[in-house]
């Protein structure tokens, strides 16, 4: 009973502290400044939906919001395909296999921030700065290793019975990835696709310096509109705040079961 | 399963590039040098974005000087909000051997690092070809902008960090005027604090920029106007007593300040839970837009000392910002460049963005009587105080090391938990300002 009791005691305290910014954050978000600063933690005198009309006129919220979706939905596509396909040719042994599974997680070690030069030069050259296109190639090169291993991690439980299976009934190497292990590896990708579009999304370092204009930047950047060096209005950016990561409390609240299933998955075989 | 598991993933990255080609992000004229019909386009790179008052005055300057030379050259605006990431992305564009057409950046001695790029354009050819326009600046911050001979950018502003404190409150305390030494302003603060009113609102996150504009009014107050300059040890008097008198300000600071950022610290001025901040004249827009009765905020000069150790009325001002150009190969887009940055400086669109931008440029600013009248009250009394100053000072924070700026916050939070004394502080910002 005690331990029972103690388990509920510790649940409820790690609820408490996950939800009460985020409670605190939406309540804040319907006050006026005076009120914030006033009295921060009494709710607000009414629920005005002021502060988000305002926002979402004072700067283009919803292009930021399609930008984010745009770069994050293209990334992840690009890695996930890139992924399924290095760790199917990986589940096969060949010269210098683990050299190159080594070399496609070597981008985990290296810090982003000293990358910055030479993607803004490549980016710029190839003529996609400031494009939400450009952006996206970045993040899928950048995600990439983060994307890869839990797909290969998820690949490499794959029975090779079936797969032997396969190839007796005349499926063709190609054939094999195609119908056979790219359909068992959903799971994986879909847990990877979930992290990478959630990554994208919260991304801001790169998003500031490859983008310029508000057609470009994704919500992580336009959020800065609302607190400047010299400004802020603190209930309009909370506002803009609420609204940036709606989407991805939305995606994890509907797929969390399938988060949490995709990555106990792989660890019994 | 072949069908389902293929056709998301073509849709996924068609639906993507759809999208995309929907929302195309490359901004119009900004794909060449020439806008339509020939025209030559000049990017300004800036944080003068459109939602601050100076914003909103760059782009009807940009606006009225586009119409003047319609057909002939076109300026488009660029602004990033964020300073930190202005910089870091015009460092970027520099290394990767692309500057942007024109952009504001930080004066800063101690790295010369963009000015020896060879990558800006060196203005002393057209400085020199009109000596009127040259005779704008002040020949000091032309000196300091220097280098071997060359000129490679323009004075853009060095605001003058003063006093801003709301009278209402301080005739609350018993005082008409602002108090002229920093003994009398703790007594002010103390009287004040007793009634839930902090005296200086101040802050420790980032630059630490409130609370180390009250760290160098206090240190030249005790050492005089050398007291922190370049070669001189931090291991001194001067910064210990500084240091001991900003202790004992944070104290009497609302209870954020440890920990707090400058919007943090503005706005508990702004809402009148403190008398007084030490800020730049970006802060009088706000005072305008939040403050009820604006001209009850007034502007004066910091406390001294009282012993003569500097004159009163002196400055600490902001580092200097600077306005460079990308070397241009096409000498068209020079001459677009150098006949912006000139209109730009001119005395009307000075006077515009003093008055109506809140934001003093670093050049001859004459105000005739209508613009004075049109000016705000606090914008009237920073010129003035400006124009009156006996001697100037950059900010102690502006002229340390990088390494040094990077361990302020950390220094100041221990200074203001008791974790650290003043000797600790002083001897620990001199280390992290030899490394």
């Amino acid at each position: 009973m005690a331990g029972k009791m103690f388990r509920w005691v510790v649940l409820g305290v790690f609820t408490l502290i996950t939800l009460l910014p985020l409670l605190w954050l939406v309540m804040s978000s319907f006050k006026s400044d005076a009120e914030l600063f006033g009295s921060p933690f009494a709710p607000p005198e009414s629920w005005s939906f002021r502060n988000y009309s305002e926002a979402l006129r004072e700067h283009p919220l919803l292009v930021f919001l399609r930008n984010s979706a745009v770069v994050a939905v293209l990334a992840t596509a690009l890695i996930l395909i890139a992924s399924l396909m290095a760790s199917y040719s990986l589940m096969h042994r060949f010269r210098l296999s683990r050299m190159t599974f080594g070399f496609l997680l070597f981008g985990i070690l290296l810090p982003v921030n000293a990358l910055m030069t030479p993607i803004f030069f490549t980016v710029n050259k190839l003529g996609l700065y400031n494009t939400t296109i450009g952006l996206a190639l970045v993040y899928a090169g950048l995600f990439f290793p983060l994307g890869f291993l839990i797909v290969k991690t998820y690949m490499d439980t794959t029975p090779m019975e079936i797969i032997e299976a396969a190839r007796v009934d005349g499926a063709s190497f190609h054939a094999i990835f195609r119908r056979v292990v790219v359909p068992l590896s959903m799971p994986g990708a879909a847990t990877a696709g979930i992290f990478l579009v959630i990554t994208a999304w919260n991304e801001l370092l790169f998003a500031s310096i490859l983008t310029q204009d508000e057609a470009s930047q994704t919500v992580q950047v336009g959020m800065r509109y609302f607190l400047t060096t010299y400004a802020a209005d603190y209930p309009l950016a909370f506002a803009a705040t609420v609204v940036s990561i709606a989407p991805t409390v939305v995606i994890y609240m509907i797929l969390s079961e399938r988060i949490v299933a995709a990555m106990t998955a792989g660890s019994v075989k | 399963m072949r069908r389902r598991t293929l056709i998301p993933l073509c849709l996924v990255p068609a639906a993507s590039l759809g999208l995309v080609a929907c929302g195309s992000a490359v901004p119009e004229g900004q794909e060449g040098d020439s806008g339509d019909g020939g025209e030559v386009t000049v990017t300004v790179m800036s944080n003068f974005t459109s939602d601050v008052a100076r914003g909103q005055v760059l782009d009807e300057l940009i606006a009225k000087f586009n119409e003047d030379h319609e057909g002939e050259y076109q300026v488009e605006s660029a602004a990033e909000p964020d300073w930190p990431t202005l910089q870091q992305k015009i460092r970027s564009m520099i290394s990767a051997g692309d500057p942007p057409d024109v952009f504001l950046y930080n004066y800063n001695p101690n790295d010369r690092s963009r000015e020896e790029s060879g990558a800006l354009m060196d203005w002393s050819r057209y400085l020199d070809e009109d000596p009127e326009w040259k005779a704008r600046f002040s020949p000091a911050n032309l000196d300091a902008i220097a280098l071997d001979g060359a000129i490679p950018g323009i004075p853009g502003d060095q605001a003058p960090a003063l006093v801003y404190y709301h009278s209402d409150l301080l005739e609350q305390a018993g005082h008409d005027s602002f108090p002229a030494t920093w003994d009398d302003f703790f007594t002010v603060a103390e009287t004040l604090k007793s009634e839930g009113v902090a005296g200086l609102a101040m802050m420790t996150a980032d630059d630490a920029w409130h609370t180390m504009n009250a760290f160098s009014y206090l240190a030249t107050a005790a050492g005089g106007r050398d007291a922190y300059a370049p070669g001189e040890s931090l291991d001194s008097d001067a910064i210990r007593r500084a240091a001991e008198d900003t202790r004992r300000l944070l104290e009497l600071s609302t209870p954020d300040a440890v920990g707090g950022n400058y919007a943090v610290s503005s706005r508990n001025f702004l809402a009148k839970q403190a008398l007084a901040v030490i800020d730049g004249p970006w802060l009088i827009s706000s005072i305008q837009s939040d403050v009820e009765d604006p001209c009850t905020v007034q502007v004066a000069p910091a406390p001294t000392a009282g012993d003569g150790a500097v004159e009163p009325g002196y400055t600490v001002t902001d580092s200097l910002n600077v306005w460079g150009a990308a070397e241009q190969a096409d000498e068209e887009k020079t001459e677009a460049v150098v006949a912006w940055m000139k209109y730009f400086t001119s005395n009307d669109s000075a006077v515009r963005m003093a008055v109506d931008g809140e934001y003093p440029l670093a050049v001859q600013t004459e105000l005739g009587p209508e613009d004075a009248e049109r000016a705000s009250c606090q914008m009237r009394q920073v010129l003035e105080i400006a124009n009156a100053a006996p001697a100037s000072v950059v900010q102690m924070g502006r002229e340390i090391t990088s390494g040094a700026q990077a361990q302020l916050p950390s220094l100041l939070e221990s200074l203001a938990l008791g974790q650290r004394g003043p000797d600790e502080f002083a001897a620990g910002l001199q280390q992290a300002n030899q490394e």
